[in-house]
């Protein structure tokens, strides 16, 4: 008896001596304390003072490191530390909160900084492993007066749409085409699926040759405008990288889709419909010149079709010229005929006799009407006074 | 020659038969066992003793065997106890030193973590102040659904903030209006803020945490900010 009391007596004293006493729950006072620290550093997160916010977390996690929210304030901490640059630290962290809060509620928020920053963790594997399968089937689109959930419902259940965006990312950036096969499936089952839409530049970025059919489709058959509006968007951002989007337009436009990239491109507006245009004319491929004239023959909208002829005049191969030439001869649209022209104009494998050819098919000018002309000359016997009154 | 323990073994078995002839000690000895036995033959006999009282010692010497093995487990077991006791109280003492270890940056910074850079490719031409804002909302957004509806102070927090958010939305979607994505973002995120901050009863808040999970509003404010890539999935 004397022994046991005697080793109880020096395990009680000898934890007493080393956990510190911030250690033991903290006091409703302390809890203030830390709270009051807490909003002091969301605070410098707001000025995007972060140095400082990072000071005001730490100190709020080293003196009442038991406080109710410590986890909260442990998640600022990190991500503060990211937006410093200090991975490292905030990789720290992530380990330090793992042991330290294991049943937070914030754990989840701190499962992305982890996969963001690319550690190594029992979830990740797993999903890398067995993505197909371990995506979960995303939530249906939101429905107005559909929504049944009443006080006390468990939220935490539904699928996390920013978790499963940094799992999506990572697969776009390891391999874009399995993430766009993956991407089409889960927009089939719902067609606003965050995980998916808020990584549409993600997928823009990465360079695959499957990007533009991929935002193509989605464009033309997405029943939700919102995700049509964003991947026509995207359309317009695509990474050229390996011609990806000359090539892609290229055999779009070749066969039955015509219709469908004509109809995204229509819909799209000048800039992005710009973009895709500078990025087809860089395609090495003489047929780039016949898909961009199948698409001027197909769209209806004016200044689309003088962006097409505009396009057209970058292209140094005779092809293009042809094409100048047919559309500065037949166009029916004024603009679109006067851009060909002025395209021709400035062009050096372009013959004098040729511009002259087209000149001579020209409509005659019809004659001025007699109270046009006379303020037509009114306006220039005027026109010296005003130059010499300025 | 005299041969004192010899001479005592012979004059016990002879019950005193012998005449003394020993040395005075042993003629000492002679006169003690002469004492006792005299004094044992005056005592009453021994009774004999019945089957009955042996099963009774039997069964009570049993029981008393079984008592002591008893109290000798227990005894082993509290000794067992104590050393399991003092050995978690180490292990919990060391644990709880090793988390009170400040991390320091290279702590876990091992060549196993590849380097990271910070990507605003996806964001280029976005208004930098739109960007903080999509910070910040974002921040507030992961903060509303972790609130319970007891939580007054932070419901009263977050109506703040999300009064303060509706106050310089509009501008924000102004700047943003050449980048359809997050003007799209930002139309849903206002109708959360505003469902925040005319909040009516806490029993609201889990329908309002409901919405901004099925509608990624978390993720689609992350996704227009600068994003951290590691160098090799460049």
């Amino acid at each position: 008896m004397r022994l046991s009391s005697l080793l109880m007596t020096l395990t009680i004293v000898g934890i007493l001596v080393t956990v510190p006493p911030q250690l033991h729950a903290q006091t409703p006072a302390q809890n203030a304390a830390a709270k009051a620290l807490f909003l002091e550093g969301r605070d410098f997160v707001d000025e995007g003072s972060f140095a400082d916010a990072e000071k005001t977390f730490r100190e709020a996690l080293t003196k009442y490191p038991k406080a109710e929210q410590s986890d909260k304030t442990s998640f600022y901490l990190i991500t503060t530390l990211i937006k410093l640059g200090r991975t490292d630290e905030a990789r720290a962290e992530i380990q330090s909160f793992k042991r330290t809060y294991p049943q937070s509620p914030w754990s989840s928020d701190v499962e992305e900084k982890r996969i963001t920053l690319g550690m190594p963790g029992s979830v990740f594997q797993a999903y890398r492993i067995h993505a197909p399968v371990a995506l979960p089937v995303p939530p249906q689109p939101f429905a107005p007066g559909r929504n049944t959930a009443t006080f006390g419902v468990n939220i935490n259940g539904m699928p996390n749409a920013s978790l499963e965006q940094e799992m999506f990312r990572v697969i776009v950036l390891r391999d874009a085409n399995y993430a766009i096969g993956l991407a089409k499936d889960r927009l089939k089952t719902n067609p606003s699926d965050p995980a998916v839409v808020s990584n549409f530049s993600t997928i823009a970025g990465s360079g695959s040759p499957q990007a533009f059919p991929f935002f193509v489709s989605v464009a033309s058959d997405g029943p939700i405008p919102n995700t049509q509006t964003q991947a026509r968007f995207w359309i317009g951002r695509l990474n050229n990288a390996e011609d990806a989007v000359g090539k892609a337009f290229i055999v779009l436009t070749g066969d039955r889709t015509l219709s469908v990239v004509v109809d995204v491109l229509n819909r799209s507006n000048p800039v992005e419909r710009n973009n895709v245009l500078k990025q087809v004319v860089q395609h090495p491929s003489p047929e780039k010149v016949i898909a961009l004239e199948r698409v001027f023959k197909a769209t209806t909208v004016q200044p689309f079709r003088s962006q097409i002829v505009e396009s057209a005049a970058t292209i140094p191969e005779s092809a293009a010229r042809e094409f100048l030439v047919d559309v500065a001869k037949h166009e029916s649209e004024y603009p679109v005929r006067l851009t060909a022209i002025q395209a021709l104009g400035v062009r050096k494998d372009v013959d004098v006799k040729v511009l002259g050819d087209i000149m001579r098919m020209w409509p005659p000018a019809a004659p001025v009407p007699a109270r046009a002309k006379e303020r037509v000359e009114g306006i220039r016997v005027q026109a010296p006074r005003n130059a010499n009154s300025n | 020659m005299h041969d004192c323990q010899k001479f005592r073994e012979e004059w016990i078995a002879e019950c005193s038969a012998r005449e003394e002839t020993g040395c005075d000690d042993c003629r000492l000895f002679c006169e003690d066992a002469n004492a006792i036995l005299a004094a044992l033959r005056a005592s009453s006999p021994v009774p004999d003793v019945s089957a009955p009282y042996w099963a009774w010692f039997g069964t009570r010497l049993r029981t008393m065997l079984v008592e002591e093995s008893a109290a000798a487990d227990l005894r082993a077991a509290r000794y067992r106890w104590i050393a399991a006791f003092a050995t978690a109280a180490s292990v919990a003492v060391a644990l709880t030193w090793g988390s009170l270890r400040i991390p320091t940056p290279n702590e876990h910074g091992d060549s196993a973590h590849a380097d990271v850079v910070v990507d605003t490719d996806h964001i280029e031409g976005l208004d930098r102040g739109v960007v903080d804002f999509l910070a910040q909302s974002e921040l507030l957004v992961r903060d509303f659904t972790k609130i319970g509806p007891s939580d007054k102070e932070d419901i009263a927090d977050a109506r703040e903030r999300a009064s303060r958010s509706l106050t310089s939305l509009r501008h924000q979607k102004s700047a943003a209006a050449n980048f359809d994505p997050v003007r799209i973002t930002l139309d849903e995120y206002e109708s959360v803020l505003r469902e925040i901050k005319n909040l009516e009863a806490p029993e609201d808040i889990p329908d309002i945490q409901m919405r901004i999970r099925r509608n990624g509003l978390i993720a689609n404010l992350k996704a227009y900010q600068p994003r951290v890539v590691q160098v090799s999935q460049r």
